[in-house]
């Protein structure tokens, strides 16, 4: 099967040789690489992997990326997914690192964070990047914030069904 | 039965029902033309004045009309018509009177052409066998997003097919309001006041703006198009107060729009709430626009787009069931 994933890297010589060698590891082969010189920021840089790799292999794969590299993005269809929401309230009072939390104990991760704070008195956005080994541990962890954001108050956006994004 | 005239009763002349009467009038020789259906409006009824003409009534300004006292009940148990159009006003409480004016066409043997959506909303599956057990043809093309041929195509062009899932933006209002925010980087309140400066919006936007009147509107496709019993109750509502100028900001940063989005499947929850939309995305359409998309087994993903309010396009939406209703009653030519 095909996926393609976007990793952080530190823009450094043998960083990349470091994630092939996984993708080697777990039987994958790598159809491209491209660097996204335009996100570098801090001597990092995002990089675009596409791969053909068998099914456990991927799992596999984005489990070992997932504990050395910030995961930006997995596409792969009935594997590791990527989707995107958005929190809006007053997320920091309500206690973000509960709602992160939630997303993580359902096998779920955060990948991105971004915030936009309009004063003290005033509702703040967040939007939360997600990445999942699987659709199942997606949804458990889009359950989850779900349910925490209801206790929280926050209005969850998701995305709409059968559009994930990336 | 196509030397007859078809006689209709109208019931609401606001802008939907104006709108009617001059499509009828103007259009009456080309449609005959065309389909062999004569059309007459023959009666009609707004609050309690009425209108009758077993001539036709020539399409003018409202108070040319030979208004005398009278109720839409009375016209339609006279029963001197073939077919009874309910375009009132929508009522989110109970559907009445348009209700009341539903079941007493079809207990009175009178097709049924809709575009208040209350009664659909509140009584779909009520008056649905009702109709059913009578033989009689009910319509309602034109209560959810006017032009857009949702049912047509549903019940036409997909009859083999099984739609799984629908979505869409079922309201032009928020939708422009959302649009305007994205734009402008306006806050909600100044794109609100936009909307109603350009008459978009209603001076109290509470049926748009808190999702009432796409949660009517979905509840009448959960029931037709997935055959899901329900009503306007069913519908778990979410409107777009809450959502901010920094929310739309974050959202097309990341390459998204923020949509007031209405959605059901064949199971779990009918609801309408501010969603995320790709850029891109069938639905990503901008403006007062109104987009249905269906999921079917088949066909895949279908979507219409199109302006979803305004006289002309709900009138094309009665017209065209009208036609239907004609065509099934023997109004019309025999077709090839």
């Amino acid at each position: 099967m095909r996926m393609e994933f976007e990793v952080e890297l530190p823009d450094a010589p043998g960083e990349l040789g470091n994630v092939l060698a996984r993708v080697a590891q777990f039987g994958g082969n790598v159809n491209s690489v491209v660097h996204r010189h335009e996100t570098l920021t801090d001597g990092r840089v995002a990089v675009v992997f596409q791969v053909d790799i068998p099914e456990d292999g991927a799992l596999r794969l984005v489990d070992a990326l997932a504990r050395t590299h910030r995961l930006l993005r997995v596409n792969r269809e009935g594997g590791p997914v990527g989707s995107v929401v958005l929190l809006v309230g007053h997320v920091f009072e309500s206690g973000l690192t509960d709602l992160l939390d939630a997303v993580f104990e359902a096998d779920a991760e955060v990948v991105e964070l971004d915030v936009r704070i309009a004063g003290r008195s005033n509702p703040s956005a967040v939007l939360v990047r997600l990445g999942a080994p699987d659709a199942g541990a997606m949804g458990r962890g889009l359950e989850a914030l779900r349910q925490r954001a209801a206790t929280q108050g926050l209005m969850l956006l998701e995305p709409v069904g059968g559009e994930a994004g990336g | 039965m196509a030397d007859h005239p078809f006689r209709v009763l109208l019931v609401g002349y606001g802008t939907v029902g104006r709108a009617l009467h001059r499509v009828l009038v103007e259009r009456h020789d080309a449609l005959r033309e065309r389909t062999g259906v004569d059309f007459r409006l023959v009666a009609v009824a707004r609050r309690d004045r009425a209108a009758r003409d077993p001539k036709g009534l020539a399409a003018e300004h409202p108070n040319a009309l030979a208004w005398s006292r009278g109720e839409a009940l009375e016209l339609i148990m006279e029963g001197d018509a073939d077919v009874v159009v309910e375009a009132s006003p929508t009522n989110l409480q109970n559907g009445q009177p348009g209700l009341g004016h539903a079941r007493a066409a079809l207990e009175g043997g009178l097709p049924l052409v809709l575009a208040n959506k209350g009664p659909m909303a509140f009584a779909y599956r009520e008056l649905h066998d009702r109709a059913a057990k009578q033989g009689l043809p009910v319509r309602f093309e034109a209560t959810v997003a006017a032009a857009v041929p949702v049912f047509h195509t549903q019940r036409h062009a997909l009859a083999g097919d099984t739609v799984l899932r629908v979505d869409g933006i079922l309201n032009g209002t928020s939708n422009f309001i959302l649009t305007r925010m994205a734009e402008e980087g306006s806050g909600l309140d100044q794109a609100l006041r936009e909307a109603q400066a350009m008459g978009y919006a209603e001076a109290d936007p509470t049926a748009d703006v808190d999702g009432l009147d796409a949660g009517a509107k979905l509840a009448i496709l959960a029931n037709h198009v997935l055959g899901r019993p329900c009503t306007f109750h069913d519908v778990k509502l979410e409107g777009i107060r809450g959502v901010t100028r920094e929310a739309v900001e974050l959202a097309t940063k990341h390459g998204h729009r923020i949509k007031l989005i209405a959605e059901a499947g064949r199971e779990g929850p009918i609801r309408v709430g501010p969603r995320l939309v790709p850029r891109g995305s069938t639905l990503d359409v901008s403006g007062a626009l109104n987009a249905v998309r269906f999921h079917a087994e088949l066909a895949g993903q279908l979507t219409m787009v199109g302006k979803g309010a305004g006289g002309k396009e709900t009138a094309a939406a009665l017209l065209s069931d009208l036609l239907e209703v004609a065509k099934l009653r023997g109004f019309a030519a025999p077709g090839p």
